[in-house]
């Protein structure tokens, strides 16, 4: 899929017409060349027989696919934000920590926040995990090991973060499983093949004039393009229309940086 | 402006009132329907579009089944959406409520500042965060409250056994509460994964609606009368997943006045 990365920089309408003008142009040069059985010789009931066959399968698979892109990116969507929240819970309490304490752990938070704004945020993009961004979550883990409390405040608090960080923890493994999956090429791969099965089917059958078979199937395949189109975007958090910013992270790394 | 973007559009739509919405999308969805049968009659013989119906009908069944499923798919979304944000609104105000019962203990000079951090927060979520939730956002000015009783909350310096107990309680409660203002905010769709959906959707419908326009019946008016029906059903549909997906705007918005409550 990383070819059509480039589509991503085009906006909604604009992919729409391409994907659903794409689509009809494809159905087109196959129509042309190919005109199906005669009408009157049973041609048409058998292609309409199977593409009734098909039309169950194929929004079986439709939804399928789109029902588990979109769970993908609201976990995505939900994970990076839950992450982000901890972190915001983990700087306002360590605020109120004694130095040195308070500027290590700042530190530690501010250099998670940015590894994962930064370079985590494009290795996601590739379905992979930063190596820098572990570092720094190691760096944080330490940080919290080794910050120590003068009084019973401080204790309580460094508890409650230590409970935190045990969380940021799986929280990050969430995102990064989230991002790997979303941007899995194999189910848009299975859904490519399910509309081009039911174009192929769709072009045995024969109307009566070109016209209307023109017509017909520019509907047809359009509208199979636009399911298949969001999928597409959906299955890309990191680009297009529905890209999915780390706001949330460089929130964070201002708050603890001010 | 807000007609620039669809995302504009939609937002705007969703704070109409319901009989707004509804005329305006079956409006469109009939006068589609009707004038697409109308512009086909006049340019094509009804012997010509009778011998197109069984190509048509195995195409018109395919493309349905397709679009019954996406609208499936966002109906179902749609509805558990609403009803979640409704018990999300009420989980972070029992976490806040519960946290006013527990900073109780504490001398009042030091409980002051959070309590009063605490009704501003409540305040803002219930004036300008409701404001924004409307339009798929967030609002910094809530946010920035949020991170004020935060910074009140940690700021609290327990000196008894009984206040120790209470804030190791409380960070618990704090963090519960956190917890629920993401879910709400999370639950309310970013705005342009909401005009995808309805872009689909809407594509879809009218895909739908376009291949009745190559049926003929040798009776222009009952053609026209089952038209109509079929974008009705089509319509009420889309309307109803349209209520249920914004479950912060217009006049079925969810109410605020849990927060306002903990304002005051």
């Amino acid at each position: 899929m990383g070819g059509m990365s480039w589509l991503l920089d085009l906006n909604l309408f604009a992919l729409g017409v391409l994907a659903c003008g794409g689509g009809a142009l494809l159905f087109a040069l196959g129509a042309l060349p190919f005109d199906g059985p005669a009408p009157g010789n049973g041609g048409n009931a058998v292609a309409g027989a199977n593409l009734g066959f098909l039309a169950p399968l194929a929004g079986v698979v439709l939804v399928f696919v789109t029902t588990l892109t979109w769970l993908q990116y609201n976990r995505l969507q939900s994970a990076t934000q839950r992450e982000a929240t901890r972190l915001i819970l983990l700087a306002e309490s360590a605020a109120s920590l004694g130095e040195p304490s308070r500027t290590h752990l700042f530190e530690a938070i501010a250099g998670y926040a940015r590894a994962v704004a930064g370079p985590e945020w494009e290795a996601m993009a590739r379905g992979e995990r930063s190596e820098f961004a572990t570092q720094r979550m190691g760096g944080l883990v330490r940080a919290y090991a080794a910050a120590e409390a003068s009084t019973q405040r401080e204790w309580q608090i460094l508890r409650f973060g230590s409970s935190l960080v045990r969380e940021l923890g799986s929280d990050r493994e969430s995102r990064l499983q989230a991002a790997a999956a979303a941007t899995n090429p194999a189910l848009l791969g299975f859904l490519g093949v399910t509309v081009v099965l039911s174009v192929a089917q769709a072009l045995f059958l024969r109307p009566p004039t070109l016209s209307t078979k023109l017509a017909m199937g520019a509907l047809f395949t359009g509208s199979m393009m636009l399911v298949a189109l969001y999928a597409f975007v959906l299955s890309h958090p990191f680009a297009g229309p529905a890209r999915y910013s780390s706001a949330p992270f460089d929130h964070v790394a201002q708050r603890v940086g001010r | 402006m807000i007609f620039e973007t669809p995302e504009g559009v939609l937002a705007w739509l969703a704070q109409r009132p319901t009989w707004i919405i509804a005329s305006l999308l079956f409006g469109l969805g009939i006068l589609f329907t009707l004038g697409g049968v109308l512009l086909t009659n006049a340019y094509l013989t009804p012997q010509r579009l009778i011998a197109n119906n069984a190509v048509a009908s195995f195409k018109f069944a395919f493309v349905a089944e397709i679009f019954a499923g996406l609208m499936a798919f966002l109906l179902v979304g749609a509805g558990d959406r609403h009803f979640t944000a409704n018990s999300q609104v009420f989980s972070e105000v029992a976490m806040l409520d519960g946290l006013r019962v527990v900073v109780d203990v504490m001398p009042e000079v030091e409980r002051r500042p959070f309590e009063q951090a605490l009704s501003e927060y409540a305040l803002a979520v219930a004036g300008s965060e409701w404001e924004s939730m409307s339009r798929g956002e967030e609002s910094p000015f809530a946010a920035h409250a949020f991170e004020a009783m935060l910074a009140q909350w940690f700021a609290l310096a327990p000196s008894t056994p009984q206040e120790n107990s209470a804030v190791l309680l409380g960070n618990q409660m704090i963090a519960v509460a956190a917890e629920a203002r993401v879910a709400r905010l999370n639950n309310n769709v970013s705005q342009a994964v909401a005009s995808l959906s309805w872009f689909t959707l809407l594509g879809l419908a009218a895909a739908t609606i376009a291949f009745n326009w190559f049926f003929g019946t040798g009776s222009l008016r009952s053609q026209l009368g089952m038209a109509l029906v079929l974008s009705v059903g089509i319509m009420t549909c889309t309307v109803l997943a349209f209520l249920l997906s914004f479950p912060f705007a217009g006049e079925r918005a969810i109410d605020p006045a849990p927060f306002m409550a903990l304002a005051t």
